[in-house]
């Protein structure tokens, strides 16, 4: 058997069993051939289970391990790894969990694993420098209609409509859990890194708006206008921008 | 010693205890896919260990047995990280990952076969090319071998050396457990594996299933591989030494002091050997 045929046969019976490989793997009484292989199939599992433990503590925690486990083994068949590091595996889990988990678990199970997986991500963004309120107050009136803002790579913004974060403080704490999922009125939530730490917070829906517009690369005269219907756009825009900058969310500044 | 001396494997359970306690390690080795990421806390921790010991990069996903096309973004990103953190020398694993584009995360063996030998050499030599220094090549633990193989494990990883001109980390307990669930002579392979080549040893724990044994890095090194690692260090006299655990990680002070059992075994080697 060539290389390239054995290691397809070999791959074939780790993710699904399939028979081929057994022909030319040599077994003995002591350690036979079945055994051998399943140290690598079942390995293959369990090491993904333990791996995705670590981006979907709460996920886990708030599942059940079996209910986590049978999943990850599911995902692990489907939709094997594609990429080097088994850092980035696991983005399909949200996806499985609404799937195979009925009702409120499945949508909350799976709001969860999206808030996780956008924490992971956030964890290890990219580090950029962030703009001051003084490199902004150096910026002249005039060109401020049309100013543009980068925002920090490890912001993401998550609609919720469950008690999903709820969940996730009694898997950090170890504490008790929720007595259920609940469905609450969708929220859009915002999380982010500063220096090492993560922090989140629920958004107004004035602020999503505004947040989602510099997203885009809006200027800052559309993002005045997702805040109309507030009787002080700009002074409300100001005072937005000016927690963005406290919060490390502005990383950059364009200029027409 | 001219080599790097004694290190450890740098885990993140560690991170705050290594710069709070400078403890008494020569060397650290990373995990490379751990840091090629963006930024944040790995990255942070490792620019500010790097400061204070010399690291070597150690991989898990240069696949160099695969048939499938080396991945040029892995390779890419390990040469940028190597870039970052000047490490002392680059590893990764005789072995092979997956194939069609898919990443198993495990360490297969490869047959010992003429075939797999030029594939492989011709692999290192790219990656060596593409990152402009001599990589180490480490032997795996394996459960399986294939009727295939026309030559022995040391025999092909001799070989490799000369044909791909690189060199070796020799992992103690990987020789261990597959003398044991192969049936061979872990003298043996010691013993084929040319001295000139090796450059780092690892020690690390394994389990025993009574019938076989799966290296599982989750427990002190066994009594069995400290005796291999005395006959390593009698045949290859001045090799880094470092400790692997990745699971089950005690406090740090628990694995400077399964260190230090290898910096005084081997010291009353050379003793003895004076």
């Amino acid at each position: 058997m060539r290389l390239a045929e054995l290691q397809r046969a070999f791959q074939a019976h780790i993710l699904s069993g399939t028979a081929g490989i057994e022909a030319i793997v040599p077994g003995s009484e002591r350690f036979d051939v079945a055994t051998r292989l399943s140290v690598y199939s079942a390995g293959y599992a369990e090491r993904l289970i333990e791996a995705l433990a670590q981006t979907y503590p709460a996920v886990k925690f708030a599942l059940g391990e079996r209910t986590y486990a049978r999943l990850v083994r599911q995902l692990a068949q489907t939709s094997p790894s594609r990429h080097y590091s088994v850092r980035y595996y696991g983005a399909e889990l949200a996806a499985l969990i609404a799937r195979e988990l009925a009702g409120p678990r499945g949508r909350g199970g799976r709001e969860l694993a999206l808030w996780e997986w956008d924490l992971a991500a956030a964890f290890d963004a990219a580090d950029t420098p962030t703009v001051s309120a003084a490199d902004l107050a150096a910026i002249e009136p005039e060109a401020w209609p049309a100013l543009r803002f980068m925002i920090a790579p490890s912001l993401h913004v998550r609609t919720l409509q469950t008690n999903a974060v709820q969940w996730w403080k009694a898997a950090c704490a170890e504490g008790p859990r929720p007595q259920r999922w609940r469905a609450r009125r969708p929220a859009e939530w915002v999380l982010w890194r500063a220096e090492l730490a993560i922090y989140f917070r629920e958004l107004e829906p004035a602020e999503a708006r505004a947040l989602a517009a510099a997203r885009r690369g809006a200027t800052f005269e559309a993002m005045c206008a997702e805040l109309e219907g507030d009787a002080a756009a700009a002074a409300r825009a100001a005072t937005l921008l000016h927690g963005w900058l406290k919060a490390g969310w502005i990383v950059g500044v364009r200029r027409p | 010693m001219s080599s790097l001396g004694f290190g450890l494997g740098l885990r993140t359970e560690h991170y705050e205890a290594v710069l709070r306690e400078r403890p008494r390690v020569d060397w650290f080795e990373v995990l490379s896919e751990n840091y090629l990421v963006p930024g944040g806390k790995p990255l942070y921790y490792l620019d500010r260990i790097r400061e204070r010991y010399p690291v070597v990069m150690h991989g898990v996903s240069l696949s160099i047995g695969s048939t499938a096309p080396l991945d040029r973004d892995y390779l890419t990103a390990l040469k940028y990280l190597a870039t970052r953190i000047g490490p002392r020398w680059i590893s990764d694993h005789l072995c092979w990952t997956g194939v069609d584009g898919v990443n198993l995360h495990d360490l297969m063996p490869l047959p010992y076969t003429q075939e797999a030998l030029r594939h492989v050499a011709g692999r290192i030599a790219q990656v060596q090319d593409f990152l402009g220094e001599r990589i180490l090549i480490e032997n795996v633990s394996s459960y399986v071998s294939y009727s295939s193989s026309e030559m022995t494990e040391w025999e092909f990883l001799a070989r490799l050396t000369e044909e791909a001109d690189c060199d070796l980390l020799l992992d103690i307990n990987n020789i261990y457990v597959s003398s044991v669930n192969h049936d061979f002579d872990p003298q043996a392979f010691l013993a084929g594996v040319p001295v000139a080549r090796v450059r780092q040893f690892h020690l690390a724990g394994h389990h025993d299933y009574g019938t076989y044994i799966v290296d599982t890095h989750d427990a002190p090194v066994a009594p069995q591989v400290w005796q291999l690692y005395r006959a390593a260090v009698a045949r290859f006299p001045d090799v880094a030494t470092m400790i692997e655990r990745d699971a089950h990680i005690p406090p740090l002070a628990e694995l400077v002091a399964e260190l230090d059992r290898a910096r005084e075994l081997a010291g009353a080697l050379r003793v003895e050997a004076a």
